[in-house]
């Protein structure tokens, strides 16, 4: 994969209490529920875009993003982007950016053509890899 | 901005899945229905321009008829989107989709009945690496 730049920004939380952790102690809900929350956090930083609709699973995708509703007067769905989040809670920044290029190439030959972002967050290492996966024209 | 419709089917579909999560899935199965009307309700006052949100409406409404096991009611939706020609080839692969897994789920359960809503699992890579 090509070098990508990498920006630095910080995040705070508040610690989970015994209520919290009792709640979320499926780990993989865990993981896959705060790769969301820390994926459309980073969407919303790095590229200045917005989930705009939950996509239902079976659909390919796990949200829709767009620009900031109503900023621009355009139907956001018409002009969205899929986002596809992975979730890695364990191991190094490379296991993430290992993952990214998995989704990455699993969005390119999925049966989409809407363009799409891949996210992987990886906890352990608190490092998180955004990708923009280029698709071909569409047309109906 | 989407339609009040359906921000009110994702709504609903949130709301169900935290009730399937929770096991409850005689209550999730008929919030999944419901947001299956709100989503219906959404494509047809779209515009006929929207191609993009039409496609992704589709799926959306097809995916909730799955998930509320009305796996007559998902062939259907699927054959009357597939009849126009303005759907996206994106979206006809993903209705052609879930329509073969709604096929498969009604083929193992016999009726149309609400299936285990294994649906809401995400696929397992969200778990360690």
């Amino acid at each position: 994969m090509r070098s990508q730049p990498v920006t630095r920004h910080g995040l705070t939380w508040q610690p989970p209490g015994d209520r919290e952790r009792a709640a979320w102690a499926n780990a993989d809900d865990a993981t896959r529920d705060g790769a969301y929350a820390v994926a459309l956090a980073s969407a919303e930083v790095a590229l200045g875009l917005f989930a705009v609709s939950r996509a239902e699973t079976l659909t390919g995708a796990d949200y829709y993003l767009g620009v900031q509703a109503g900023t621009d007067g355009t139907d956001d769905l018409e002009r969205a982007y899929r986002l596809e989040v992975s979730g890695v809670d364990r191991g190094s920044r490379a296991a993430v950016r290992q993952r990214l290029s998995q989704k990455v190439d699993q969005a390119r030959q999925g049966n989409s053509t809407l363009p799409a972002y891949a996210c992987v967050v990886g906890f352990q290492p608190s490092y998180v890899a955004l990708q923009k996966v280029e698709v071909r024209d569409e047309q109906p | 901005m989407s339609s009040p419709e359906h921000q009110q089917a994702q709504e609903l579909a949130a709301e169900a899945g935290q009730l399937a999560a929770a096991g409850r899935r005689a209550e999730a199965i008929r919030l999944y229905a419901r947001a299956a009307e709100s989503e219906q309700r959404a494509l047809d006052t779209l515009p006929t321009d929207k191609v993009r949100t039409r496609g992704i409406l589709g799926v959306s409404l097809a995916a909730l008829l799955y998930k509320a096991g009305l796996f007559d009611q998902v062939e259907g939706t699927v054959h009357d989107l597939l009849a126009r020609d303005d759907l996206l080839s994106a979206a006809q692969e993903q209705l052609q989709a879930i329509l073969q897994v709604a096929q498969q789920a009604k083929a193992v359960n016999g009726q149309e009945m609400p299936h285990v809503l294994e649906a809401d699992k995400q696929p397992s890579e969200m778990g360690t690496a």
